[in-house]
């Protein structure tokens, strides 16, 4: 329904929607990049000591993703506090819409992740990730089904790219052999392409009433500290964790992709409230190709045509997330 | 006392008291409550209702052009009534 108004009112109106959804899809693509940014940074700290002597497949990444997640919460506190935001955060624990976010730092944050880690290790790379990938689909759905929120058919495309995509680059060959763990890891893949999918719902139904900035305060800290005191203890991590707290130059890393990261989310909380979850999330998504492009720089991948192919899918399905053909035309046409 | 909510949920809030309200009679209403606060910003405020209007909690109903710049008028819908009606703490009635 249209609001009533003049009819410079009404002009003027659209021209601030289509600033305001532009500035959204902007920030949904800073989110990714930032993203990949983290992933990368993270990845250079998990090959570095303590985490290289001899830790497990699935301890190490747990807790260097439990110390991401807690030092990034500390980055936006101390965000928070400088912009006099900080009382906002006990406001919001105080309110149901705060506790979902809660729920949703669970599910996206020590579930997922762990499941995803388990996933890879039962059922193997080539069937874990990109099954994993498929979370913004689940987000949309789930964003359809509980928010009421309409999903277009470009986004929808959009999104199928940029998930191809995405399979494409975390493509692995299925290595042979049988594995009687096989269906529990297809089982862990899917809880964590559900945790993620879930994590984006739950938290934009959190952000429609209460700050995006303040939201992604309480879900990295939620995140950290179930990571450090459930599950870091429950597979045997903590003297990994007393070590790398010991090294200084590993823990200097991880605080610095941990700044990225917490950039990162605060942009994807905030892309989800302002543009909607399928476009957030498929935005997002776009995150593999830029860790890609990071760990190129950083010297520590080789440049496949795999990666390549699903490099321009990805960035094919973002732009058609972001932008609407239709309205580039019209601008021509005018 | 009542306890204080998040700002963005207390203007929905405000909303279910009012026909409608621009961002102007938004920041009248909660001056008392939050105008100490560094981010009661106009900037600030107009985002947090064009979000909460892009998640379906209002709609414009009607707008103005206030000396070249444009003012928008919001009212809650059912979906924000619904969403204040299930998730208010207890302390606070629509």
């Amino acid at each position: 329904m249209q609001a009533v108004g003049s009819k410079e009112a009404i002009i003027a109106q659209k021209n601030m929607q289509s600033s305001f959804a532009k500035k959204g899809s902007a920030i949904g693509i800073f989110s990714a990049i930032t993203f990949g940014l983290n992933s990368a940074v993270l990845g250079l700290a998990l090959a570095m000591a303590p985490f290289t002597n001899g830790a497990s497949v699935i301890v190490a990444p747990l807790v260097g993703a439990a110390l991401n997640d807690t030092l990034a919460a500390i980055w936006l506190f101390v965000y928070n506090m400088a912009q006099g935001r900080n009382k906002e955060i006990w406001r919001s624990l105080k309110t149901k819409p705060g506790l979902m976010v809660c729920l949703a730092a669970l599910l996206g944050g020590p579930i997922a992740n762990a499941a995803y880690l388990l996933g890879i290790q039962f059922a193997g790379a080539a069937y874990a990730i990109p099954i994993s990938a498929l979370f913004p689909m689940i987000g949309a759905i789930l964003a359809r089904i509980f928010l009421k929120q309409k999903v277009t058919k470009r986004v929808i495309a959009g999104m199928l790219i940029c998930i191809s995509g995405a399979i494409l680059i975390g493509y692995a060959p299925p290595e042979g052999g049988s594995n009687s763990n096989f269906y529990i890891g297809i089982l862990c893949a899917l809880i964590a392409a559900f945790g993620w999918g879930a994590e984006g719902t739950l938290a934009a139904f959190g952000t429609a009433v209460i700050d995006p900035k303040i939201a992604i305060n309480i879900r990295q800290a939620t995140s950290g500290l179930v990571f450090l005191v459930v599950l870091v203890p429950l597979i045997g991590g903590a003297s990994l964790f007393a070590k790398v707290l010991a090294t200084p130059a590993t823990l200097l890393i991880i605080a610095v992709a941990a700044l990225a990261g917490a950039a990162s989310f605060l942009a994807w909380y905030k892309c989800n409230s302002m543009c909607g979850v399928a476009t957030g999330m498929a935005l997002n998504s776009t995150y593999v190709m830029w860790g890609i492009v990071f760990t190129f720089f950083l010297g520590q991948v080789d440049i496949t045509r795999n990666l390549v192919i699903g490099a321009i899918l990805v960035t094919v399905g973002a732009i058609l997330v972001a932008v609407d053909p239709r309205e580039m035309l019209r601008k021509k046409e005018a | 006392m009542k306890q204080i909510l998040p700002m963005r949920f207390r203007m929905l809030h405000f909303f279910s008291q009012t026909e409608e309200a621009s961002v102007i009679e938004v920041m009248q209403a909660l001056e008392n409550e939050y105008g100490k606060e560094k981010y009661f910003k106009r900037a600030d405020i107009e985002e947090d209702l064009i979000s909460m209007k892009e998640n379906g909690l209002i709609d414009d109903s009607r707008l103005e052009m206030d000396s070249g710049k444009l003012n928008i008028y919001y009212s809650i819908n059912e979906e924000g009534m619904n969403l204040l009606k299930n998730y208010l703490p207890k302390d606070w009635s629509v």
